[in-house]
């Protein structure tokens, strides 16, 4: 049986530890550094692990971000000269750190679209249409830079993702699916 | 409108090939404000903050793919999928300035980009907002 078990309460590192011979190997758990999850991306484990989210699992709410992220990630693997120079490692980095924003998800928030950036950023975007869109992108260094455009409003500003998720941003995305 | 070397007419419509369908909403058929990021470098000690476009007024669609092929696809070793067209005034409009960049032939470029990131990306969403998609199946 694979297990798949982040805790969200122990304020540790999440992270993909442990790769067995098969898919039915691989566990999640709570207690590895957020760089094991870029090795496994980077090892391009992501197959199997979509494998593994097929399985029943006990984090349901988050699998189907968390194979959006893989896709992503899968999708820059197969393309990474659309990629500024250098870029690769620090989105693997943002990766690991928009893993943990997933899991951190605040109540009301519904899922984002998960989409990459050139110069190597992850950006979480929630749209209805061209003028009522909210997105966040997350570097390297947890920068959080989110922008919003509602009717002719346009908002921006920046923060440091440092266990919550701003507050500003939430309340930007409530706007945007209201 | 006359294609003037020296300067892009308000009313010109400036094209963004797209080699990737991530720039664009399949769902809706509308462009995301990734497509207009721009290319951050440096070149000769400057730091150059540029979105690369091709000016497409008065052009057959045949003739737009093939430049989007040429000039875009071709370097990229990929199929240019779509693009998303803007007009001049609608990028004035938010603050940033269009100039003819050649060679080579019909390209320009969006300078004027702010240094801050969220005002960047604040206009990058204005821009996708106004821009028309057109994929390679529609013309």
């Amino acid at each position: 049986m694979s297990t798949f078990q982040p805790a969200l309460n122990r304020g540790m590192g999440m992270g993909f530890i442990g790769t067995g011979n098969s898919s039915q190997e691989i566990a999640f758990v709570t207690t590895a550094s957020p760089a094991n999850f870029v090795a496994a991306l980077w090892s391009k484990v992501p197959a199997v692990f979509r494998e593994l989210m097929r399985e029943p699992v006990t984090y349901a709410p988050y699998r189907e971000s968390l194979v959006e992220l893989i896709d992503v990630i899968q999708f820059v693997l197969d393309n990474a000269d659309e990629l500024e120079d250098g870029a690769l490692t620090h989105l693997f980095t943002a990766a690991n750190l928009a893993f943990e924003l997933l899991l951190s998800r605040p109540s009301g928030v519904p899922r984002p679209h998960i989409d990459f950036r050139q110069n190597g950023k992850i950006e979480f975007e929630w749209y209805e249409t061209p003028r009522k869109v909210v997105s966040f992108t997350i570097d390297h260094n947890r920068k959080i830079v989110f922008s919003a455009l509602i009717g002719s409003e346009s908002v921006g500003g920046t923060g440091l993702a440092a266990g919550k998720w701003p507050e500003e941003v939430v309340k930007l995305i409530k706007r945007v699916i209201d | 409108l006359t294609y003037n070397d020296d300067r892009v007419d308000d009313k010109e419509e400036l094209s963004r090939f797209a080699i990737e369908k991530s720039h664009f909403r399949s769902s809706d058929r509308t462009v995301k404000p990734k497509a207009f990021d721009p290319q951050i470098r440096e070149e000769n000690g400057r730091r150059l903050v540029e979105t690369s476009m091709f000016r497409t007024t008065g052009l057959t669609c045949e003739k737009i793919w093939e430049i989007g092929d040429s000039e875009v696809g071709r370097y990229r070793r990929k199929i240019v999928v779509a693009r998303s067209a803007i007009f001049a005034d609608m990028v004035r409009d938010v603050g940033l300035t269009v100039s003819p960049d050649e060679p080579p032939k019909r390209h320009a470029v969006i300078v004027g980009w702010p240094d801050e990131e969220d005002e960047r990306e604040k206009l990058l969403k204005q821009l996708a907002a106004a821009a028309t998609l057109y994929t390679r199946e529609n013309g």
